[in-house]
């Protein structure tokens, strides 16, 4: 009975980690979902910068809604969420939030014709995103 | 009653129900459908399985709807998270320990 439980209990376990490791490797959409955000959040703040006055701001946001309008039909179309996926996402949006309010007001008031200033803003701005979604591609 | 054996959850134990917490302990939520692929069992199966474990409140089942797509989606409950995990423990317990002949 002793070397049944203790078959039954490490083939249990052994299922747990290949049934943790499958759900892991499907919830790896979110990875591609942080790079393709962060590649908009460059581009569109980058925009700014590029095309000063309201057609630099009419780019910035049509091409923030398309990108983000799609990403969150990807998002509700994806069969599972990793654990903890809700509380990295807060931390990740609230950063770019942060950041972008950050670029968008020095650069509309101090360094309104600098493409040096957008250039380094986007990247800046690109940062959360792309870093969790590096983080996430090796979880 | 010292034997981890002791700690094993009844309703857990059942090798369907268990390779549904074991999928759910890793994930905040998953569809009904994925559950049913990656375990390997029918809807009528699944369906009641996750009865069973909605029941001792260690599963929540939610619906709604992507576009005009029905969607049925599983997590665990805190309680069934805290259960899976004192669960694991004892089936560790198990593992580790040497059987006697």
């Amino acid at each position: 009975m002793p070397e049944e439980d203790h078959l039954s209990a490490t083939q249990a376990l052994a299922r747990a980690e290949v049934l943790d490791g499958l759900v892991r490797r499907r919830a790896r959409w979110y990875a591609r979902y942080l790079l393709i955000m962060g590649a908009m959040a460059f581009v569109s703040t980058f925009a700014i910068g590029l095309f000063p006055g309201p057609a630099g701001a009419a780019v910035s946001a049509v091409l923030a809604c398309a990108v983000a309008g799609c990403l969150v039909v990807y998002a509700l179309r994806q069969p599972v969420n990793r654990r903890g996926l809700a509380v990295h996402h807060g931390v990740v949006h609230g950063l770019w939030v942060i950041l972008y309010l950050i670029v968008l007001t020095l650069g509309l008031n101090r360094f309104g014709g600098s493409l040096a200033w957008w250039l380094l803003g986007a990247f800046v701005v690109a940062l959360p995103h792309l870093i969790g979604g590096l983080l996430e591609a090796r979880r | 009653m010292s034997h981890p054996r002791h700690q094993i959850d009844d309703v857990i134990h059942s090798p369907v129900r268990f390779a549904v917490m074991a999928t759910l302990a890793a994930a905040d939520k998953a569809e009904f459908a994925y559950v049913r692929d990656t375990v390997e069992v029918t809807d009528s199966t699944l369906s009641k399985q996750v009865a069973t474990l909605e029941n001792a409140g260690y599963v929540q089942v939610t619906k709604g709807y992507v576009g005009k797509r029905p969607r049925t989606w599983l997590s665990l409950t805190k309680e069934g998270r805290a259960a899976f995990a004192a669960h694991c423990a004892a089936l560790r317990a198990i593992a580790d320990s040497v059987p006697t002949l």
